[in-house]
C-alpha cells in the first residue's frame, strides 16, 4: 500500500513538473506601496484586472501605511531582498538610485516598453538623477494654497490674482483679521522649507544645487525676509501663534479645518484631504511673488513614483506593469487620480470629467500652474536632505518662538546647513 | 458611630475611585463612540455621545485592506499571539527558576547577557537580525515571531526570577528531602506557586504580541499574513483624508480580545490561588 | 554495566552545572542563535558609516568623536534624563497606591481594575495622540478645568517649549497599569497570616504597611525600578505618537530613542544610531549596576543569592 503511496506521489510530482515547463513561464512580481485604505483597494483592483489580462503574471503587493515604509524598504535593501516595483517618494530616490539599487529607466521610456508620448518634460525630470530616470511620476503635485473663499468674502476683500505679491499677502491677512478676527498659519508649519524655497527660486536659485556638498544658495537675504514677513503678521495678531500652530495635527485638527485661519500650505495633493476636514467650499490660490521675482517659484513635483529595483529577476515584467499602469484608461478609472494628477495626457483628459468637484479643481489649478506659472523643479534632494530639512524647520520654529534674531537665525542655517552636506565630500 | 464612620469611609473609597477612574477612561470611552460616529462628526463635536448611532464605519473598516478582510487579520493575530504568549510563559518560568535556585558557572555572565539586551533598543538589531532571519529562508512565516518566544523573554524571567526567590527555600529543600529532583520541584511546587506572576506574563504577553507592530511589518509581507496591529496602521498616510471612523472601528474590535483575556484573568490575582498555608 | 551507566549518567544530571545550564538552555540557545549576531553587528556599526543601502564601512571612533558636537545629541540626552527622573517614580508611587487599593475581594474591584487598566491596553494607539492633543491644547479640556477653579490659562501646553515634555510625564503615569499589576501579583504573594498576625498585636494600617508590605514588596519593587528606569530611558512610542515623530516643539520632546531612530531611518545613518544605542546601554548599565549594588541594603529575600 506503501509503496503504491510512493508511486504515486512521484508521478505527480513528475507530471506537475513537466505541465509547469510547458506552459508560459511563469512571473511572480513583487510590488509594493504606502497607502491608506482607498488606495490599497483600487490598486489592489487594477493588479487583479491586470493579472486577469497576463495569466502567467502573479503579483504579491506589499502595503503598508507611510508609517513603517521606509524603515521597511531600507531593512529589505540591506539584505538584498527588494521588491520589483517600489513607490518611490522625492525626499528618497537619489539615496536608493545613488547606491545602485533602481533600474535606469531611461531605455525603456526611449524604446517606448514605458510608453510617455506627449508627456511634458516638467512632469518627468522629477524622477531624474544625473541625466537618468529611475522613477515615473505617478501623479503631479504642485504647492499651493488652500483657502476659505466665504471668510475672504465676509472681509470684503478681493481673491488672491496668480500675480499677487507677499506685500499683498501682509495686507490681505491684515485686513481678514480686522474684519473677521480669523487669523493666518505661519508659513508653513510641517515643511516651511517648500514655502521659503518658492520665495528662493524666485531669484533664480535653488535650495539645493547641483554640488551635493553645500546648499544651493550663500545669500540670506531672502531667508531674512521669509522670517521677518511672518514676525511683522505675529507682532500685530495677525499670525497664529507658534504654540498652537506647531503641534503637530491631522487635517481634522488643523487651524484651517476649526475656521481659526482663513488659509493652509499645502501640496496640491492634500487639498482633498483639507476639504474633507473643513467640510465646506475651498478654493486654491499660486505662491505670492517676492520683490523683483525672476520667475516662478512654483514648481511641479512628483507626488510619489514607481521605480524597478535592480535586484529584480523580472525586470522586463516589471516594466510591462508600469506601462499599464501609467497608460491603460480602465485602469486609470479605477485608480482615480488617487495618487495625484495623471501625467499623461489621455488618461488626464478622461479623468478631468469623471472626477468629483474638489478634484476637478485640483485638476484645474494644476492646468493653470501649467500656464506660465511653473520653473522647472531642482535638482533632487542631496544625500544629508533631510537633517537640513529638520534643522531648517528647528530653526523656523526659534524665529518664531523668539529665541532668535531673523539675522542670527539665518546665519545658523546657512551655517549648519553646510556643515550637514559637507559630509557628502568623503563620501564615496 | 463607628459604623456611620465606616460607612462613611467606603462612600469615599468608591466615590473617589469612580470620579478618578472617569479621567483615566476618558480616551478609551471617546474612541469607542467615535467609531460610532460619521467621519465628520468625530472631531466637530465635543459631545462623548454620538449624534446618531451608526455601524457603517465597522462595515467600512472590516473590509480590510488590500483586498483582505479584517477577518483574516484577527485570524492571524490569534494565531501568533496564542502560541508566542504560551511559548513565553512556560519558557519563562523555566529559565527563571535556573537562574533563581541553581547556583552553576557562569550565571552572572548569563544574567548580565539578559539584562543588556533589554536595553539595547530594538532597532538597532533590527536589520542585522532581519538578514539573519532571512538567510534561514524564514520571511513572509510566523517563525520568526513565534520562534524567539521560546527562548525566554528576558522582561519575564526576570519578574518570575524575583517572584521565585521571595518564596522559602525551605520548600525546596523539603520536597528535596522526599526525593524529588529539580524537574518535579519545578513543576509541582514552584511553578503553581509563582502563578500571580504566570498570570501577569500571560495578560502582558499577550497585549504586546496583539500590539506587536514592527515585527509582523517586518516579517509579514502578504497581506495575507498580515496582523490586526499591522493592518491599523495602514488607516494613515499623512497626505490624504484618513478614514477615521473605519480606524477607531476597528480599533475599537482590536482591543476586546485584550479586554477579554484581562478581565478572565486579573480575578485569579486576588482570588483562587492563594499561599497563606506556606509559612503557616 | 548498564546499570552503572545509567547511574553516572542520573549523577551528571544532577549535577548543578548540568541542571542549571538544562533549565537556563532555552536562553541560552536563543541568545546564541538569534541575539548575538545582531549584537556583535551592531557593534561593528557603530565603529563605521553604514547608510543601510551599501554596505558598512569602518570608520574608527568618528560616530562617537561627532556625538560630542551635536547639539540634537545633548538636547535629547537631557530630555530623557528629565523624562526618566520625573516619570518613573511618579508612575511608580501612582501604581502601588492604586494597587493597595485595589488588593481586596469584590466584584466592584474587579471592575474598578479593569478601568484602570484600560488607558494601559489603548497604550501608543493613534486615539491617544489625538485624544492627549485635545486635552492640552490651548482650547482644550484642561485650560477649561483651570478655568473651574479660577485659574485662567490661554497655554498650548503641548505647544510650549517648557511645558511639552510633562504631557509626556503624564502620559507615563496615566498609563501605570503595567506596574499597577506586577505590585498586584506581589501584594497576593505575601501570606495573609503575616497581617492576621500583626492584627492580634494590634499593628495599625501603617505599621503594617511598613513592617509587613513594604519589605515583602521590595523584590517587585527592585523589578520595577529596574524595569521602568530601563523604559523610562528607551522610551520612544509615546513620544512618537505624540509629536508625530518630529520631537515639537522646538525639539523640547526629542527623547533618545527618537533621536536614534531619526538618525538611522530617516537620516540613514546607521553608524551614529548604533553608536547612540551602545552609549545608552553604557549610561543604563551604570545606573542598574548601581541599583543592583544597593539592593543588598533594601531589598528582601526569602533566599539569599548565591
Amino acid at each position: 500500500m506503501r509503496k503504491v503511496l510512493l508511486v504515486l506521489f512521484v508521478l505527480v510530482i513528475a507530471l506537475s513538473l513537466t505541465v509547469s515547463a510547458l506552459a508560459a513561464p511563469k512571473v511572480t512580481l513583487r510590488v509594493a506601496w504606502w497607502g491608506n485604505p482607498t488606495r490599497d483597494a483600487r490598486t489592489q483592483k487594477v493588479i487583479e484586472m491586470y493579472m486577469a489580462k497576463n495569466p502567467n503574471v502573479t503579483i504579491e503587493t506589499e502595503t503598508t501605511g507611510w508609517a513603517g515604509y521606509w524603515d521597511k524598504l531600507a531593512t529589505q535593501a540591506a539584505a538584498n531582498n527588494l521588491p520589483d516595483v517600489i513607490q518611490q517618494d522625492y525626499a528618497y530616490i537619489t539615496q536608493y538610485a545613488q547606491k545602485n539599487l533602481l533600474l535606469d529607466l531611461t531605455p525603456a521610456i526611449k524604446s517606448k516598453k514605458i510608453d510617455l508620448t506627449g508627456v511634458s518634460e516638467n512632469y518627468l525630470s522629477g524622477g531624474k538623477v544625473k541625466r537618468k530616470y529611475y522613477g515615473i511620476n505617478l501623479g503631479t503635485n504642485a504647492w499651493c494654497i488652500v483657502y476659505d473663499p466665504a471668510v475672504l468674502k465676509k472681509a470684503g476683500v478681493a481673491p488672491p490674482s496668480p500675480d499677487w505679491t507677499w506685500a499683498d499677502f501682509e495686507a490681505l491677512a491684515t485686513e481678514i483679521y480686522k474684519k473677521t478676527g480669523v487669523q493666518t498659519m505661519p508659513y508653513s508649519t510641517v515643511e516651511p522649507r517648500v514655502l521659503f524655497q518658492n520665495m528662493l527660486r524666485q531669484t533664480g536659485k535653488p535650495f539645493f544645487g547641483a554640488d551635493v556638498t553645500k546648499l544651493g544658495f550663500n545669500d540670506t537675504k531672502v531667508l531674512i525676509q521669509f522670517y521677518e514677513s511672518q514676525l511683522r503678521l505675529l507682532k500685530s495678531g495677525v499670525l497664529i501663534k507658534p504654540e498652537t500652530a506647531f503641534v503637530t495635527t491631522t487635517p481634522q485638527e488643523s487651524p484651517f479645518a476649526k475656521g481659526q485661519s482663513w488659509l493652509e500650505f499645502v501640496w496640491s495633493n492634500q487639498v482633498v484631504a483639507f476639504q474633507a476636514a473643513a467640510n465646506r467650499p475651498v478654493a486654491l490660490a499660486l505662491c505670492p511673488k517676492i520683490a523683483n521675482s525672476k520667475r516662478p517659484g512654483t514648481f511641479f513635483k512628483p507626488s510619489m513614483f514607481f521605480s524597478v529595483t535592480r535586484s529584480s529577476a523580472n525586470k522586463e515584467e516589471a516594466i510591462k506593469f508600469i506601462n499599464y499602469f501609467m497608460n491603460d484608461i480602465e485602469a486609470n478609472k479605477v485608480l482615480l487620480a488617487e495618487r495625484g494628477i495623471p501625467v499623461v495626457p489621455k488618461v488626464r483628459e478622461v479623468l478631468q470629467d469623471m472626477v468629483d468637484p474638489v478634484n476637478k479643481q485640483v485638476f484645474e489649478y494644476i492646468s493653470m500652474v501649467g500656464k506660465g506659472h511653473v520653473s522647472p523643479i531642482d535638482p533632487p534632494d542631496p544625500p544629508g536632505a533631510g537633517e537640513v530639512l529638520k534643522a531648517f524647520r528647528n530653526i523656523d520654529q526659534e524665529v518664531l518662538y523668539g529665541t532668535i534674531s531673523p539675522k542670527d537665525a539665518a546665519k545658523k542655517f546657512l551655517k549648519q546647513g553646510n556643515e550637514i552636506l559637507a559630509k557628502n565630500k568623503n563620501a564615496k | 458611630m463607628r459604623r456611620t464612620q465606616r460607612w462613611l469611609n467606603l462612600g469615599i473609597y468608591h466615590v473617589f475611585i469612580i470620579l478618578f477612574g472617569v479621567l483615566m477612561v476618558y480616551p478609551v470611552l471617546w474612541m469607542v463612540f467615535s467609531s460610532f460616529k460619521e467621519n465628520t462628526e468625530i472631531f466637530g463635536t465635543a459631545s462623548l455621545i454620538p449624534r446618531h448611532f451608526k455601524l457603517d464605519a465597522y462595515v467600512r473598516g472590516w473590509q480590510g485592506v488590500g483586498g483582505v478582510p479584517f477577518g483574516f487579520f484577527f485570524r492571524n493575530s490569534f494565531y501568533y499571539v496564542i502560541l508566542a504568549t504560551i511559548g513565553t510563559v512556560f519558557s519563562s518560568a523555566v529559565v527563571a527558576y535556573g537562574f533563581a535556585r541553581i547556583k552553576f558557572f557562569a550565571k552572572n555572565f548569563w544574567f548580565v547577557c539578559m539584562l543588556l539586551t533589554m536595553m539595547l533598543p530594538y532597532q538597532v538589531v533590527m536589520i542585522p537580525q532581519f538578514i539573519l532571519f532571512f538567510k534561514l529562508g524564514w520571511v513572509n512565516s510566523f517563525l520568526p515571531l513565534i520562534v524567539p518566544m521560546f527562548c525566554g523573554q528576558p522582561f519575564f524571567v526576570f519578574l518570575m526570577i524575583q517572584f521565585i526567590r521571595g518564596l522559602p527555600v525551605e520548600l525546596d529543600e523539603s520536597a528535596k528531602i522526599d526525593g524529588c529532583g529539580r524537574f518535579r520541584i519545578f513543576s509541582k511546587i514552584i511553578f503553581p506557586l509563582i502563578s500571580p506572576a504566570i498570570i501577569t506574563t500571560t495578560i502582558f504577553q499577550f497585549y504586546w504580541r496583539w500590539d506587536d507592530f514592527l515585527g509582523p511589518l517586518l516579517y509579514l509581507n502578504k497581506p495575507r499574513l498580515y496582523t490586526v496591529s499591522l493592518a491599523l496602521r495602514m488607516f494613515a498616510d499623512p497626505a490624504t483624508a484618513t478614514d477615521w471612523g473605519g480606524m477607531f472601528a476597528m480599533g475599537t474590535l482590536s482591543l476586546v480580545p485584550i479586554f477579554i483575556i484581562f478581565i478572565s484573568f486579573q480575578r485569579y490575582l486576588v482570588e483562587g490561588i492563594s499561599t497563606t498555608g506556606l509559612k503557616g | 554495566m548498564g546499570f552503572l551507566q545509567n547511574n553516572r549518567f542520573r549523577a551528571l544530571l544532577a549535577s548543578d552545572n548540568v541542571t542549571g545550564y538544562l533549565f537556563i538552555g532555552p536562553f541560552v540557545l536563543g541568545f546564541l542563535a538569534f541575539t548575538l549576531i545582531p549584537v556583535l553587528a551592531s557593534i561593528y556599526f557603530s565603529f563605521s558609516r553604514y547608510d543601510l543601502l551599501s554596505p558598512p564601512v569602518f570608520d574608527g571612533l568618528r560616530n562617537f568623536i561627532a556625538m560630542f558636537s551635536d547639539e540634537n545629541f545633548w538636547k535629547s540626552l537631557t530630555v530623557t534624563l528629565h523624562y526618566a527622573f520625573v516619570s518613573v517614580p511618579l508612575r511608580l508611587v501612582f501604581a502601588l497606591f492604586v494597587a493597595m487599593l485595589f488588593n481586596r475581594k469584590s466584584k466592584l474591584v474587579g471592575c474598578y481594575r479593569t478601568i484602570y487598566y484600560l488607558p494601559s491596553i489603548i497604550g501608543g494607539s493613534i486615539a491617544v495622540s489625538v485624544m492627549w492633543r485635545r486635552l492640552f491644547m490651548a482650547d482644550g479640556a484642561v485650560n477649561s478645568a483651570l478655568a473651574l477653579i479660577g485659574i485662567k490659562s490661554d497655554t498650548s501646553w503641548i505647544g510650549n517649549p517648557k511645558t511639552a515634555i510633562w504631557t509626556l510625564i503624564i502620559l507615563a503615569a496615566w498609563q501605570f497599569g503595567s506596574s499597577m499589576l506586577i505590585f498586584l501579583a506581589g501584594l497576593k504573594q505575601i501570606p495573609g497570616s503575616l497581617y492576621e498576625a500583626a492584627e492580634i498585636d494590634g499593628a495599625n494600617a501603617f505599621q503594617k504597611f511598613f513592617k509587613i508590605t513594604i519589605p515583602h514588596l521590595t523584590p517587585v519593587i527592585f523589578f520595577n525600578l529596574v524595569m521602568q528606569l530601563i523604559n523610562g530611558f528607551t522610551v520612544f512610542t509615546q513620544a512618537f505618537v505624540i509629536s508625530g515623530g518630529s520631537g515639537d516643539p522646538m525639539n523640547s520632546t526629542l527623547v533618545y530613542a527618537l533621536y536614534l531612530y531619526r538618525k538611522a531611518f530617516e537620516f540613514y545613518d546607521m553608524g551614529y544610531g548604533c553608536a547612540m544605542a551602545w552609549v545608552l546601554v553604557l549610561i543604563l548599565a551604570v545606573f542598574t549596576a548601581l541599583i543592583f549594588k544597593s539592593s543588598s541594603l533594601w531589598v528582601y529575600y526569602e533566599t539569599k543569592e548565591d
